[in-house]
This record gives structure tokens, sequence and C-alpha cells, in this order.
């Protein structure tokens, strides 16, 4: 209890020794960190499960810093799912969704000493595949994230809604969290978890939408300053444990040229 | 035989004449009009009998005919552009005399706009848009309301810059934006706005907007189901108020190229099937993101927008991104020719 307060005091109150890191989730759970400024992130997953069973279940999104306040990306990824034979024994597959989020926030101990790191972010998507055309997935959340130590904390609360066809879920609000830990004797590796909800899509004799949440667990193995390879397992709830996935992420960042000298003159 | 003279004797010419001519690095001497130009120089010889002067230049050797170059003028210092938007309401502010602006964005529910305009003199602003903020639903039973695209108006601002009457005045403007008519799905519809907005700059860091708009539209077609096609207007309701809207933004510069932006604006929605008095129906539209300066030319915005903000639908929501360029060279080469 001792070590854990010092570790909370020292991690409030010491100095910040390198910028915010960059990663904008944990593995499903939202993170408060925003890219440097006029900094381009990719990040790509592969569902390694999937890949055994041949098929491909990817994630590719590009990001974009802007100006150090906010952030945007577009992209694809497989994280919602959806059934059409929902009391069967086939689990949920995969939705391709077309989205985009907007991240804006403050950074580490931007206003007082001590303060996290705070986002205000949604998300939205545009396009779908398979039988779910016209599915549509939105959240918005609050989270905070502060580094203490080797450990970093993620907490906030997203407010999620989805739909397809005239059915929807509505406005609720969910928790989510994460976790991460660089050990250091291995300061290039780091163990995460992270648990959030997401959306079931059930189009079956009675069509609805259904929260599931999501927990996740892995390894972040930082190969080089700007990019980083995890292997992480994600299980769902009602899932059985042969039903969770092994995903690899690879996760890239390329600061652009710096702008040329350009003040916004204000009176 | 004959062939070789003529050959030769046209290549001895050609060298003769080509010798006769001065190397092409030899600046050609100053004609002073004294020896090759007798006429103009009789006038020195005659009557006084004093000698003759002597030329201009140097004598020991040609000189360059090309006058030096004046020095330029030093180009004063361009002032800052204060954007004509905040994200999606106009502000108090107008854009330098022949200042070019476009703006163009892309959201993800499919939106596509793009916002042509040229500042006239500092005191006025014309400009060409399209919009795709205009939404049409066929029924109140419909749960989501499409969008009317493209929809292209044309606007003209007319106003006063910051602090050009007194120090603690505000930007003012007046503007008035029309659309072209716009046929779709068998109905025609119109919009029309003006609008009269006040921006102010709160120390360094902050701005605000306040302002306020009335609106009118209409729409005609069969809004009956009847066959016959009628036309229903805004302003050809029972409440003048409801032409009128406020709205407002806020800028905050929390750092030096980048600006959190938040406005609240109104925009026009069509309901072809609706009871009376409710097919033209203005939506709240509610907007905020961060505008970067990536160069002096060029800002980058991305954000957030509910279209109607007062159904609080999230999955409504819009993720947006634009980029916005300006240019000084109309306003420069209007320059170069006083």
């Amino acid at each position: 209890m001792r070590r854990a307060l010092s570790l909370l005091v020292i991690g409030l109150l010491g100095p910040v020794a390198h910028a915010d890191p960059t990663a904008d989730r944990v593995f499903t759970a939202p993170t408060a960190w925003l890219p440097p400024s006029n900094a381009v992130v990719g990040t790509g997953v592969v569902d390694l499960r999937a890949l055994a069973d041949k098929r491909l279940e990817s994630t590719l999104i590009v990001g974009y810093g802007l100006g150090g306040l906010a952030a945007v990306d577009v992209g694809t990824d497989t994280d919602v799912r959806g059934c059409t034979d929902c009391a069967g024994t086939v689990p949920p597959a995969p939705i391709y969704l077309g989205r985009a989020s907007f991240r804006l926030g403050a950074r580490q101990d931007a206003w007082f000493r001590g303060m996290p790191a705070v986002v205000f972010g949604v998300q939205t998507t545009f396009g779908s595949s398979g039988p779910f055309r016209d599915a549509r997935v939105s959240e918005a959340y609050v989270v905070a994230s502060r580094e203490l130590g080797p450990v970093r904390m993620h907490g906030g609360v997203a407010l999620i809604d989805a739909g397809f066809a005239d059915v929807t879920l509505g406005r609720k609000a969910r928790p989510l969290a994460g976790l991460e830990w660089t050990p250091s004797q291995y300061p290039k590796t780091t163990l995460m978890g992270d648990v959030a909800w997401m959306p079931r899509l059930e189009s079956d004799a009675t069509d609805r939408v259904a929260l599931e949440w999501v927990a996740g667990w892995g390894v972040r193995y930082q190969a080089f300053a700007r990019a980083a390879i995890e292997l992480a397992v994600r299980h769902r709830q009602d899932e059985g444990l042969g039903d969770s996935t092994v995903m690899v992420r690879m996760t890239g960042m390329w600061e652009l040229e710096p702008a040329p000298r350009a003040v916004i003159r204000l009176r | 035989m004959k062939q070789v003279t003529v050959i030769l004797a046209t290549v001895l010419v050609t060298g003769a004449i080509a010798r006769a001519q001065p190397l092409p690095d030899v600046p050609i001497p100053p004609d002073n009009g004294s020896a090759s130009n007798p006429g103009s120089a009789g006038g020195s010889d005659t009557g006084s009998g004093e000698a003759a002067k002597p030329p201009l230049q140097d004598v020991t050797g040609p000189s360059d005919p090309y006058q030096p170059a004046p020095p330029p003028k030093p180009s004063k210092p361009l002032p800052p552009i204060y954007m004509p938007e905040v994200l999606t309401t106009p502000t108090g502010w107008l854009l330098p005399a022949a200042v070019l602006y476009s703006k163009t964005s892309i959201d993800t529910g499919g939106g596509v706009s793009s916002d042509t305009r040229v500042g006239l003199g500092d005191v006025a602003e014309f400009g060409l848009a399209t919009t795709d903020a205009i939404r049409e639903r066929d029924a109140e039973t419909d749960a989501r309301a499409s969008r009317i695209q493209p929809y292209v108006t044309a606007s003209f601002r007319l106003g006063v810059s910051e602090a050009r009457l007194f120090p603690e005045q505000p930007g003012m403007t007046l503007g008035f934006r029309k659309s072209f008519e716009r046929n779709h799905n068998e109905f025609k519809t119109r919009i029309a706005e003006l609008t009269l907005v006040a921006s102010k700059h709160l120390g360094q860091h902050a701005a605000i907007h306040v302002g306020g708009a009335f609106w009118d539209a209409s729409l005609e077609g069969d809004l009956d189901g009847a066959g016959t096609r009628r036309e229903v207007t805004l302003h050809g309701g029972d409440k003048k108020s409801n032409q009128v809207r406020p709205f407002g933004g806020l800028e905050v510069t929390p750092l030096p190229h980048a600006q959190i932006l938040i406005d609240l604006g109104w925009a026009p929605e069509f309901c072809y099937h609706c009871a009376e008095g409710d097919q033209i129906q203005l939506k709240p539209v509610l907007s905020w993101g961060v505008r970067y300066e990536v160069a002096r030319w060029m800002r980058l915005e991305s954000g957030v927008r509910v279209p109607d903000i007062a159904e609080a639908n999230l999955l409504d929501a819009q993720i947006f991104g634009q980029v916005t360029f300006t240019s000084w060279a109309l306003r420069r080469a209007v320059d170069s020719l006083k």
C-alpha cells in the first residue's frame, strides 16, 4: 500500500521526462494520448486466428496530428460483429466498417501539475460490409490517461449508439479502462490490458443491437522510436475461450516537415 | 564545277558578312549622335563656334547601356487573414481586398462542399459555394434525413473590419446568401439567408462571434400527393419568428498555430409530405473542431458536426475534414498595376 502511495506521489509530482506516448488505443479502449503536431500515424492489425481459418480480418487506420490539440483518423476496422443466426453455433462474424474519429484534448500537465491527459473523442462509421450494409456505429467518449512511473492508466466513459436498417440501440453509457506496465528491466516492452464495450448487431428472428464487453491483453514491443509491434488476445462476452481472437498490431509514426513560420496574429 | 563555284562564293560572302558583325558579347557603343547623325550635330557646330561637347560616355571603353535596376521597394508585411467562417457559421471578419479564399470539405456522411470567395476593397466579399447542409425527408416517419447536394449558393457580404471606427469596435458584417433553384426528387427548393454578425477578439487567444440570421426557403412540388403542384415558403407561415435564428461561435488559440473552434448555426430541412407548417424547418447544427495553420496559405480543419443537435442523435454525427487555401496573388497583381 505504501509503495503504491509512493508511486502515486512520484507520478503526480515528478517531472514528465518525455512527451506523451502516441497510441490512441490500448487495444479496444481509447487512450488520451494525442500524436504530435503534423505527424502521420499508421496502424495495421491482422487477426491471426482468422488468418488460420483462411479469412482476412484486418484493420488499417491512418491518423494525423492537428496542431498538438487534436487528431483525426480514418480507416477501416472489424471490431464490431454481427450475426444472422444468433441462436446457432456459428459465432458472430466481423463487419468491415469504414470509420473516422476526431479527438480533441489536452496533454499531461497542460493546465496544472499532475493533470492527466484528457481527450474528448467522437468516432463514427461510414459504410459497412456483408449483410449489414447499412450498419452505423457511433461513439463519443471522455478518457483520461496518466503516466505513474512505469505504469500508464486509462479510464473514462463512452456513450455508444449503433444501428442497422430501422433498428437502433439508443445511447448507452459504458465505462472503459486500460492499463500499461513497462518493467524497468525491459524498457522496450510493455504489458497491456483493457476493457471496453462494443455493439453486436443481431439480424435474426428479432433484429436488435446488443452491447458486449471486449477485454484484451497482450504485449507491445517498441522496436523503434517511432514504430511498435503488439501481440494481443481479445475475449468477447458470450464467446467461448476458443473463439478468442489473436491479433498482431503494428503502429508507425512519421513526423512531417515542420510547418513554415506562420503566426496567427491576434490583436 | 559551276555548283562548286556557287557554294564557294556563298561561303565566302557569308563569312565576310559574319566578320562584319560585332561579337555578340561585346556591348555596342551608344549612339551619341555626333558622327552618325550629322543633322543633329549641326546645331552645336554652327553659330556659337564653341568646341564640340565631348561624348557623354567615357571614351576609354564601351560601357553598359543598361541602367541598374532601381532597388525594390520594401514590401509591406501582409496583414493576418481572419477567416470569414468559424466552421459553419459566418464571422464578422471580411477577407482583405483582392485576397482569394478557397475551402473544400468532406465528411463521413458523404458530404462534399466547396466555398470560393474574394475580398472586395476591404469592405465586402463575394463568394460562390456548394453546401451539403440542406437536408430532406419524405415524411415525418422517416427516421433519417438525407442531404440534397450539391446545393449551389452565392453570397455577398459587406462590413466594417474590427477596430476600424473606434478601438473596441467589433468586426461587423451584413451578409446575404442565396441558392440557385434546386430540383431534387421532383421537388424544387430554394433557400436564402440574411445574416448580421459581430466578431471580437478577446485578448490574444480568443475571439467570439455573435449574430442573427433571417431565413427564407421555398418548396414546390406535389406536397399533398394529389398530383397537383404547389409551393410553400418559410415566410408564408404564421410566425415571422420562425425565420429568425441566433447563431454564434467561439475561437480559442491555445497554441500559436492551432485554434479550437465551436459554433452553433442553423440549416433548413425540407419535409415533402409533412403536415402543413412543418414542411420547412430550421434545424440547429453544432460543430466543433480544430484549425491548424500548416502554412501561411494553407489551413487544415477537422472536427465533428451534429446536424440536428436538438435530437442529440449520436448516429447522425459526422467527422469532417477540410482544407482552406488563401492567396495574395491577385492582390499583388492589382498592386503592381498601380
